[in-house]
């Protein structure tokens, strides 16, 4: 089912923690809610659920305003970070109870499922989620893994029209996380069902989502596929927050037809950035480019037409297994470099770089993206 | 008869009608009935001597003198009733110059004729009831009888010429001439008692209506404005908010209004509007000064020994002894025992049967509860104390457990010693969450009943303290004071206006309370800004209001505010307090010592003069504005007004304290050891001073227990100089012991001397270890020694403490198992101990019955609390509604007003509905009682279940309800037990109300039924024994269930102590 938000927003005290927010999340799809924490991912997830009552706004699923309904009427799961199962009940009781919770008739109730129905079920959950040996146990003799699989087993077997995940993996242990992670992609393929997965953890969103919502500060800077954000990042935040390293900026100004840096010192860049900077008349802001496409300035090799070369001095390096981290500086900012190279680095010595004018990104000073 | 009956009723229902629709529009009033303007009286031009005398509620007295040209010998009375158009009533006046007492048809009546008593002849006639008098009266007064009540009268005076004339065997009256004399308005004769009921029965219950009406729109309203999420909070909380809004506001409008109204139950009057009369009335009675008086002086004393006492246990429990698990449990063991038996059986120990007590054997005093003002409030205030010891104990113990151990282990590793620890880092620490508590404890005391009317129900008598009212006695507190005139003089209206007085003193502390608690949290957090303190601002405000009390009393010699000895002082300190305020509001800084100064001087005389008059009013009101100040003067940063004070000044304080470090470097180097010998000083000044008292108490005439106290005082002073000769003091222990055997005192002096003695020696002994001397060479001395110094002095102290708790419940248990009604302990376990008692009280007094009755009350109130307070507790921890925090302060706010406050009008309430003597009225009473504690356990512990969990189930599509039964309830079990089991024992042990409320004896519940045995304490023959052994009773299941449920139970108040904010 397609889920509409418009225009949402929640405060809390005069503080908004969403911001009008608009979105539509496609039926089917697997869309992630990433941001920084505070940025109001959860508060927005909440919102859907239905645990809390936009300030304004409203909630679609479908053609449906399910904004005034309660959580209970709205036919969702939903798998908590943690806390998720019922510890006064054993495994197969906590995946029996939303099976008796679900009833009909409008002043006299009956349960829609009778025993052996329920008790079929539960047979399948547990032999789909692997769980039949750990039936009888209680919720504190599971492991994190197991304890989120039973509450997604739980879930399941109701048949909700919409999964919510609100990080459901960052309390588990990080080897068991990546098998989770495989588990619940699969799951979605297998279900077919609209998911909404809230994370901090940009490679879990990489990894699951094939839409991506990146939320700050209860906006949204940029809603699109794990590679638009990674390739196409509209924003600073977005270029800096997705990646493994946070993005590079150097400062810029232009005047009279060329970049300087904040000394007045020139920067050597290709035409067709300078063209472009010029007819979008930007006379401050960033040029970007990613610490993975850096590369060392070979001297025996001359500089491309299309290439940026920056003077730096190493200021401190660190090896992580085969790759080297070299923080950089030049002028007043630091840049990272990334490199696998065999090659030993000591501090405080000049090092030159490179990067290829496709892997830069020019953003004006307010943050946005000039397209080149 | 019938057709009047009818018509009255008609008149009844219209003026129910009209009433409400008053009651609803102008005052919300109850029991207000504006009767008096009909009274308006239209004497006729040719009479104005005629008056009515009186309008009651079947008869009307009318007055009037005979007019002075008479040529008729008679009057005739005719009354017109207005429902039934006739003139239904005759009666005719006959002048006579001589009364004919030979018929036989004569009856003697008395009538009164302007103060004289005259008697008439009452004559039945076949047409009138006459009445022959002698014609000597001037005026004449005379009742009409037989009205109906609440019906119009009009009445005419006939002045006429008759004769009484024998007919046919029967008396007739003829009249020859006739003319009206006078003739009156329409009089409306009042209501009857029981109408009066009636209608005050239909005021409340529709006044009850009203509020009920009136709360629900409200409630509806703000329900509807909130976001739909949370419009089933609304819903969860409405049952407790309605219980509340039944059984504390109502009772609390009510009794506000009430206090407005003339209304004493005894006379059956009607309820009358009379404006500020009964507040007239409390401030023209002398004894409400005397009790006000003693309230604070009571509240000054308690709180003042309530801190130290309990500041002292928790600091030693919580830093100085080990196995601090097994002092707590001694120190809540009484706590299960209910405050009615534990205060009873002290009054059992010290007073007994008219002075005739364990106490006064033990120590050959004679106290009397009964009879010596000044023994017996210390008493009382020392039995309050000790009641609430465990109360204050644990609020002190919470705050010190917030104060981290590191911050105590550094205090020790840097060699701070005990007095700078406490002053420097103990104290600011608990400060910000002892202060509220500590306010809440005043309000507590303030308003404390129970000592006050168990232990000495207010004796003994003052001298002075005689009024219209009764006599006051020097324990009569507010409270007692209040329930006094409700209870014995049925004064409602006045003594609702009593608890209305107590009540605003109560908000006043209350508003304290919530400006001191608003921002405290259970850690300390420095405030980060501090705003200048405006506090300093009331300082020439107090000072103005004591010179005006000054000058007041010395105007009017209203004792009360100022000096009693003599005017012209008053004057003097009045003008005095007058110039430093006005100099204080100009020049601010400059003043402050000055005004100090003027203070503390004031607080000297104030209090001498209650010493030196020995007078129990002599005690002057000034001395709490001047503590007020005192409390602001302090307050005041010393910096701002630092150079303010001279260089001289600071130069001599300087050299002072260069001089005393000198001083005491010096006596430092003169004997070494003066700092471990400290508390050897402290105990043999002790056990001096005992000597001394133990020399007055007893007013000792032998010449052996003066001379030993002569040794040791002059030892004492020697030793302060030398610790060797505090070393040599041991020996003095022998001729002590030897003076005891000699003089032979009560048991109790030799065996507190003992163990001073034995206290004394350890600690001689300790000293010695430490310094290793010469009498520890041999290994066998040292071996004795480190056994002798194993017990250190704070257990001692504890267990000093615990033992005097238990001292009383021993001498219960004695007196259970004695036969006959033996109240004095002759021997350890009782000679021939018998369950006689046990025996009688299940036969002859079939106390079954009361256990029935009180565990009915009790299980009912419980469930009833828990049921509401656990739907209400979950949707104040889950829902953000509108004004969450402020119903949560509120209800607690509401609690402050129980009790004695609300007594009165709750009683009328429960009268009118017809509640009176039943169990419902009782279980209703206690329902509410435990309402805002229990609310803020379930919430604090539903508060520490994870969110998640009913939020997952809620998505699972289960409605809240649901979700409770299914997830909360089973989840918060302990929580529920506590809230259950709180409200259990409110109930179980609740006296005030129960016994208010309930009037058979079938249906007593067990403290009243434990009171009735003793009654209060003028009671000439108390059943000591029955009571003993019903205390056991009562007592053997509480303690097993604090026993067993123990662990249980603290997990419910741990998770719910980390409540964090409100």
């Amino acid at each position: 089912m397609k889920i509409e938000i418009r225009e949402v927003t929640k405060k809390y005290e005069e503080k908004k923690a969403i911001d009008g927010i608009k979105m539509v999340i496609p039926e089917g799809s697997f869309t992630v809610i990433l941001g920084p924490s505070g940025s109001g991912k959860t508060t927005l997830l909440r919102i859907i659920a239905g645990l809390l009552y936009p300030t304004s706004g409203k909630v679609f699923f479908g053609q449906n305003d399910m904004t005034d309904l309660p959580a209970n009427k709205r036919n969702i799961a939903m798998v908590f970070q943690k806390y998720t199962l019922f510890p006064h009940m054993t495994v197969e009781e906590n995946i029996r109870f939303p099976l008796e919770s679900i009833k009909e008739g409008k002043l006299f109730k009956s349960r829609t499922y009778t025993d052996e129905e329920i008790s079929k079920k539960i047979e399948e959950i547990l032999k789909l989620l692997h769980l039949e040996e750990h039936r009888n146990k209680y919720p504190s003799q599971l492991s994190g893994g197991e304890q989120q699989r039973v509450a997604i087993g739980r879930e399941i077997i109701r048949e909700p029209v919409i999964f919510l995940f609100d990080e459901p993996l960052s309390n588990i242990d990080a080897r068991l996380r990546y098998e989770m992670r495989t588990w619940i992609r699969r799951l979605h393929k297998l279900l077919k069902k609209t998911t909404v997965y809230v994370t901090h953890d940009q490679s879990e969103a990489m990894a699951l989502g094939n839409l991506i919502a990146l939320l700050n500060e209860g906006k949204i800077e940029q809603f699109g596929t794990p590679d638009d954000l990674y390739y196409n990042p509209i924003n600073k935040f977005t270029a800096q927050f997705i990646g493994n390293y946070p993005m590079n900026f150097i400062p810029f100004k232009f005047k009279d037809g060329d970049l300087y840096y904040n000394n007045e010192e020139k920067i050597e860049v290709p035409k067709n950035i300078l063209d472009i900077i010029s007819t979008r008349k930007v006379t401050k802001g960033d040029i970007g480019f990613r610490a993975e496409y850096i590369r060392e300035y070979d001297p025996k090799k001359p500089v491309d037409k299309e290439m940026i070369l920056i003077d730096c001095k190493i200021e401190d390096t660190e090896k992580v297994l085969d790759q080297h981290i070299i923080t950089l500086k030049h002028l007043n900012h630091q840049l990272f470099f990334v490199t696998k190279t065999k090659k030993e680095f000591k501090k405080k010595e000049a090092l030159s770089i490179v990067i290829h004018s496709d892997h830069i990104y020019v953003f004006d000073n307010r943050g946005k993206r000039i397209q080149i | 008869m019938l057709i009047l009956e009818v018509d009255f009723m008609r008149t009844l229902n219209r003026k129910a009608i009209l009433f409400c629709l008053i009651v609803f529009t102008i005052f919300l009033s109850l029991n207000i009935i504006q009767d008096n303007k009909l009274a308006l009286m239209q004497v006729s031009a040719q009479a104005e001597e005629t008056e009515i005398v009186e309008i009651r509620d079947r008869s009307i007295s009318v007055n009037w003198s005979i007019p002075v040209i008479h040529n008729f010998n008679s009057f005739r009375i005719s009354l017109l009733s207005n429902n039934s158009e006739e003139e239904s009533t005759w009666t005719m006046i006959l002048f006579n110059s001589s009364i004919e007492t030979t018929t036989n048809s004569f009856s003697l009546v008395n009538y009164s004729s302007s103060g004289s008593l005259h008697s008439a002849q009452k004559i039945f006639t076949t047409n009138f009831t006459s009445y022959i008098v002698e014609n000597t009266a001037e005026t004449i007064q005379t009742r009409i009888t037989g009205l109906q009540p609440s019906s119009f009268y009009t009445i005419f005076l006939y002045l006429s010429n008759s004769s009484l004339i024998q007919e046919e065997g029967n008396q007739v009256i003829y009249s020859a001439t006739e003319e009206l004399y006078w003739n009156s308005t329409f009089i409306e004769t009042k209501l009857s008692t029981e109408d009066a009921l009636e209608y005050s029965r239909r005021a409340t219950i529709l006044s009850l209506l009203f509020i009920v009406v009136i709360f629900i729109v409200i409630f509806y309203i703000v329900a509807r404005k909130d976001v739909p999420f949370n419009r089933i909070a609304y819903i969860f909380i409405f049952p407790a908010l309605f219980a509340l809004v039944l059984l504390e506001i109502y009772p609390i409008i009510y009794g506000v209004i009430l206090s407005f109204t003339s209304y004493n139950l005894k006379r059956g009057e009607i309820p009358k509007f009379n404006w500020f009369q009964n507040y007239a009335n409390v401030a023209e009675n002398p004894q409400m000064p005397i009790a006000f008086t003693t309230t604070l002086v009571w509240t000054t004393l308690i709180i003042i020994a309530k801190i130290l006492l309990g500041f002292l246990i928790a600091y030693l429990i919580h830093f100085k002894v080990k196995r601090k698990k097994l002092w707590y449990l001694f120190l809540y063991l009484p706590w299960a025992i209910p405050s009615y038996i534990k205060i009873l059986s002290w009054r059992t120990f010290i007073q007994g049967n008219s002075g005739d007590s364990f106490f006064n054997m033990l120590f050959g005093t004679k106290v009397n509860l009964v009879s010596q003002p000044y023994v017996t409030l210390i008493i009382a205030c020392f039995v309050e104390v000790w009641d609430s010891i465990p109360l204050i104990t644990t609020l002190f113990l919470g705050g010190m457990s917030s104060i981290p151990r590191e911050l105590n282990d550094l205090a020790e590793i840097d060699q701070i010693g005990e007095g700078t620890k406490i002053r420097k880092i103990v104290v600011p620490l608990i400060k910000p969450i002892i202060i509220p508590a500590i306010i809440l404890e005043i309000i507590k005391t303030f308003g404390s009943f129970n000592v006050a009317f168990f232990l000495t129900k207010g004796y003994p008598l003052l001298s002075y303290g005689t009024s219209d009212a009764g006599v006051i006695g020097a324990t009569d507190l507010f409270s007692t004071f209040t329930f006094y005139m409700f209870y014995h003089k049925r004064e409602v209206g006045i003594a609702a206006a009593y608890s209305t007085i107590m009540s605003l003193l109560t908000l006043f502390f209350v508003l304290i309370w919530i400006k001191m608690s608003r921002g405290t949290q259970s850690t300390y957090q420095p405030t980060k800004k501090k705003l200048p303190s405006r506090t300093k601002n009331f300082l020439p405000v107090l000072g103005l209001l004591q010179a005006l009390g000054y000058i007041l009393a010395g105007i009017t010699g209203f004792r009360y505010f100022g000096i009693h000895y003599s005017s012209t002082l008053n004057y003097f300190i009045g003008s005095f307090y007058f110039l430093t305020s006005i100099i204080l509001i100009f020049y601010r800084e400059k003043i402050y010592n000055l005004f100090k100064l003027l203070i503390i001087l004031d607080l000297v005389i104030s209090v001498s003069q209650f010493f030196v008059l020995q007078m129990w009013f002599a005690f002057n009101w000034n001395i709490f504005i001047v503590f007020f100040e005192l409390f602001i003067l302090s307050g005041i940063n010393k910096k701002s007004i630092q150079y303010s004070r001279s260089e001289i000044l600071r130069n001599i304080r300087s050299r002072v304290r260069s001089f005393k470090f000198m001083v005491t470097n010096s006596l430092k180097q003169i004997d070494r050891f003066l700092v471990d010998m400290q508390t050897l000083h402290v105990i043999f000044s002790l056990q001096t001073l005992f000597l001394l008292l133990f020399n007055i108490i007893l007013k000792n005439k032998s010449w052996i227990m003066w001379s030993v106290f002569t040794i040791f005082l002059v030892s004492l002073s020697f030793s302060f100089f030398s610790n060797r000769m505090l070393k040599i003091s041991i020996i003095l222990q022998i001729p002590l012991h030897l003076g005891l055997i000699f003089s032979s005192p009560p048991i109790g002096w030799t065996i507190s001397q003992i163990l001073f003695s034995i206290i004394f020696i350890i600690n001689y002994a300790k000293v010695g270890v430490n310094q290793n001397s010469v009498m520890t060479k041999n290994s066998f001395g040292k071996k004795i020694l480190r056994f002798l110094s194993l017990p250190n002095n704070s257990s001692l102290l504890l267990l000093f403490v615990i033992t005097i708790t238990f001292i009383p419940i021993w001498n219960i248990i004695w007196i259970a198992f004695a036969s006959g009604n033996q109240i004095v302990p002759t021997s350890f376990i009782p000679k021939n101990p018998t369950l006689d008692n046990f025996r009688l009280l299940f036969t002859q007094e079939e106390i079954y019955l009361n256990f029935g009755n009180s565990l009915l009350v009790a299980l009912g109130s419980a469930g009833i609390c828990v049921l509401i307070t656990t739907l209400a507790g979950y949707s104040f921890s889950r829902y953000n509604f509108k004004a969450k925090k402020e119903l949560m302060v509120g209800v607690f706010v509401l609690k402050i007003f129980t009790g004695i406050l609300t007594l009165i009008p709750f009683y009328l309430i429960m009268f009118n509905l017809g509640l009176i003597d039943t169990y419902f009225g009782v279980i209703l009473a206690y329902s509410t009682h435990t309402i805002p504690i229990a609310l803020w356990i379930i919430k604090g512990y539903i508060d520490s279940i994870p969110k998640e969990l009913d939020e997952a189930s809620q998505i699972m599509g289960n409605p809240a309800l649901r979700t409770i039964r299914k997830i909360i309830l089973p989840l918060s079990g302990p929580a529920l037990a506590i809230t259950f089991l709180l409200n259990f024992l409110a109930a179980w042990n609740g006296f005030l109300l129960a016994f208010v409320l309930l009037q058979s004896s079938s249906k007593y519940t067990l403290p009243i039924k434990l009171f009735t045995f003793v009654g209060s304490i003028e009671a000439s023959t108390p059943e000591w024994g029955l009571f003993a052994a019903a205390s056991i009773l009562v007592i053997i299941p509480l303690l097993i269930i604090f026993i067993f449920l123990r662990n249980y139970l603290l997990k419910g108040f741990d998770s719910s102590i980390e409540m964090g904010e409100i």
